[in-house]
């Protein structure tokens, strides 16, 4: 029986915006299992992205908690939140979000910095992770010297630098076309089969999700259950815009 | 670790170059100010000392006319000093003795070649033979000194003996001074001071062909050991003040010490430092301005990048560190640039007051001042950064990302 690495208990986010209390999340519970692949899937604005920074320790929740490992991550101060983020967590972002001074090798030797690895060791950890993920001529390159794909794969790597249990990704595939969307999807499947990493994944793509072994669905800052109404939603987030109209045509 | 965060900043200085540059301007001008000032007012106070030390210190010269300028002034500078002046000055208490020569520029002749010479007409009695000898007022060379019975001979300074006359004036010729012929009984020593061009004669011959009965063109006072050269100089001048029956601040006279001297160029250097030290104190400040200013742009531009780091793990501590260590950075590239120019600043006024005045100044960078301008520079532009990194460090991570 595997224990649940991340456990969210009546998680509220509630943001205050100017006079009227926004509430993103409304009484969460979540459960996923070390080396799960789970994804988590809504509509934008359903509250997913937030839920995402609450599961990466960028956030803390307004009520409820957070458990990590089955240690509630809501009482813990910035530095510790940073530390958990460095050792534990591993993002992976949909605008890679690379820093685009250093090379790729220096990117993904940046977390390893800040959690005080040795310059050799980090050297030869950044290495080996980026020959893995095929990037061996590419080692020295910026980011505007790679295509998005190469970029998405030194962010996977970065990811990885720190060796964490969890990798975070969100919207891993959507700033990418769809051949180089499924390479990069099949490396992450390799992370959670290979590598043993809980993944957790926010898309609102179907064909993204389909790759993860548990699926949640999130709809209005709740976990969504009536599957049809779901599909529905899901349908019309993905082939039209806010104001109803099909999507594509434009851009 | 520190390595890795100097390495990082050095990156987000060199990302944007040309505001770098701009930035570091403000800090440069300063350290340039306050460095070509240290070691150039140390070379001159130096040089200067060194000048008066050679003069020596227990002297006190008393020339006639006051200040050059003020209501008085026309009457003051016709003011002349005779013999009873002289006198006064040898009275006054802790004077050691008092000589007053007549000093003119005379015509000398030698082997058909005429030249303008200063010339010294000194008292050659033996006890003024004893001062001029003892403080090294003349100091032979070659030959001998005056004796009090000598009447038209001539010393020879230095360079009158050398280099004035195409041929050499040695010791035994003859040469005409105001077509009077004086036979050289002595050349002085290299000096390095104006004694190298001044020849000196008995002081009753002076007269003589200066057709001069009374006057003395200045006193020169020596001070007993013991007693301070500046309250000596002061009770000269009230004793002549009293002999002269001028009122206090009117003097038609001027008492120097080349303590004196020294204290009243002391006193100018003073004041050129303090308005230096303003404008470097002022350059600095805004300096430090300019580099909180490019702090704060480069915060907000990077703020997303901020938000990546703190989700790879960066503490709030290291963020802080990060930009802490840039506006340093930033303050110790300017540090490094103002330490040089500050430096050669100061050799090329060190060689233009060899050139213009012949006065050595010796200029030196010290290892602590070089280690305590670049340790400056870079504490300043990490202060300057304090604000701005504390912006940074504080940012929200989702916020932060949101960009």
């Amino acid at each position: 029986m595997k224990k649940p690495i991340i456990e969210l208990k009546d998680v509220w986010k509630i943001y205050r915006m100017g006079e009227t209390d926004v509430e993103a999340l409304k009484g969460i519970s979540i459960s996923i299992n070390e080396d799960e692949f789970a994804s988590i899937q809504g509509p934008s604005g359903s509250g997913k992205s937030t839920l995402m920074h609450l599961v990466g320790c960028l956030d803390l929740p307004t009520k409820g908690h957070v458990f990590l490992d089955g240690h509630d991550i809501s009482k813990l101060t910035e530095s510790q939140l940073a530390t958990i983020r460095g050792k534990r967590i591993g993002f992976v972002f949909q605008a890679f979000n690379l820093i685009p001074t250093l090379t790729a090798m220096e990117n993904v030797m940046l977390p390893m910095i800040f959690n005080n690895v040795s310059r050799w060791k980090r050297e030869k950890t950044a290495t080996e992770l980026l020959m893995e993920m095929g990037l061996k001529e590419r080692m020295n390159h910026k980011p505007n010297q790679l295509s998005g794909g190469e970029q998405q794969r030194v962010a996977i790597a970065r990811a990885l630098a720190n060796d964490p249990e969890v990798i975070l990704a969100d919207e891993p595939t959507g700033n990418l076309d769809s051949t180089t969307g499924k390479h990069i999807m099949d490396l992450i499947r390799h992370l959670s089969k290979e590598h043993k990493k809980t993944i957790i994944m926010v898309t609102h793509d179907p064909y993204i999700a389909s790759f993860a072994k548990k699926k949640v669905v999130i709809v209005d800052g709740k976990v969504g259950h009536d599957h049809e109404y779901l599909k529905k939603i899901l349908w019309k987030s993905n082939h039209e815009d806010k104001k109803g109209n099909p999507k594509g045509g434009k851009k | 670790m520190i390595a890795d965060y100097f390495r990082l900043a050095f990156k987000g200085i060199a990302r944007r170059r040309v505001r770098s540059w701009l930035t570091l301007i403000g800090i440069f001008i300063g350290i340039t100010a306050v460095v070509s000032l240290i070691t150039l007012s140390q070379g001159m106070q130096d040089a200067i000392t060194e000048q008066f030390s050679k003069l020596g210190s227990n002297r006190v010269m008393i020339t006639p006319g006051g200040k050059s300028f003020g209501p008085t002034a026309g009457a003051v500078m016709t003011a002349k000093f005779d013999d009873d002046d002289a006198d006064t000055v040898r009275r006054v208490k802790g004077v050691d003795d008092a000589l007053g020569p007549l000093i003119r520029t005379a015509s000398v002749e030698f082997r058909g070649e005429t030249k303008a010479i200063m010339t010294f007409a000194y008292p050659t009695s033996s006890n003024a033979i004893r001062i001029l000898e003892r403080n090294g007022v003349i100091d032979i060379e070659d030959g001998r000194m005056f004796r009090p019975s000598d009447r038209y001979v001539a010393i020879l300074g230095y360079t009158n003996a050398y280099d004035d006359f195409d041929k050499e004036v040695k010791e035994g010729n003859t040469i005409k001074i105001e077509d009077y012929e004086f036979k050289v009984i002595g050349i002085r020593g290299k000096s390095g001071s104006f004694q190298d061009i001044a020849m000196g004669i008995p002081l009753d011959v002076g007269r003589e062909i200066f057709d001069e009965k009374e006057e003395v063109s200045s006193i020169f006072a020596i001070i007993k050991p013991g007693y301070d050269t500046g309250a000596v100089a002061e009770d000269i001048k009230k004793a002549l003040r009293k002999h002269r029956n001028v009122e206090e601040g009117e003097e038609d006279f001027t008492v120097n010490s080349p303590q004196m001297l020294l204290e009243s160029v002391t006193m100018i250097t003073d004041v050129v430092k303090a308005v230096l030290i303003g404008i470097a104190a002022v350059s600095i400040l805004v300096g430090g301005i300019g580099i909180m200013n490019t702090m704060y742009t480069s915060v907000a531009e990077r703020t997303k990048e901020i938000g990546i780091m703190k989700a790879t793990g960066a503490r709030n501590s290291s963020i802080m560190m990060l930009f802490l260590v840039e506006s340093g950075m930033l303050g110790l590239i300017g540090g490094v640039f103002g330490l040089a120019a500050g430096y050669g600043i100061s050799m090329a006024a060190g060689k233009i007051a060899m050139d213009a005045a012949g006065i050595e100044v010796i200029v030196a960078v010290t290892p602590a001042m070089v280690i305590g301008a670049l340790a400056f520079s870079f504490v300043l532009g990490a202060l300057s950064g304090v604000f701005p990194a504390r912006k940074a460090s504080k940012l929200q991570p989702v916020e932060a990302l949101r960009r």
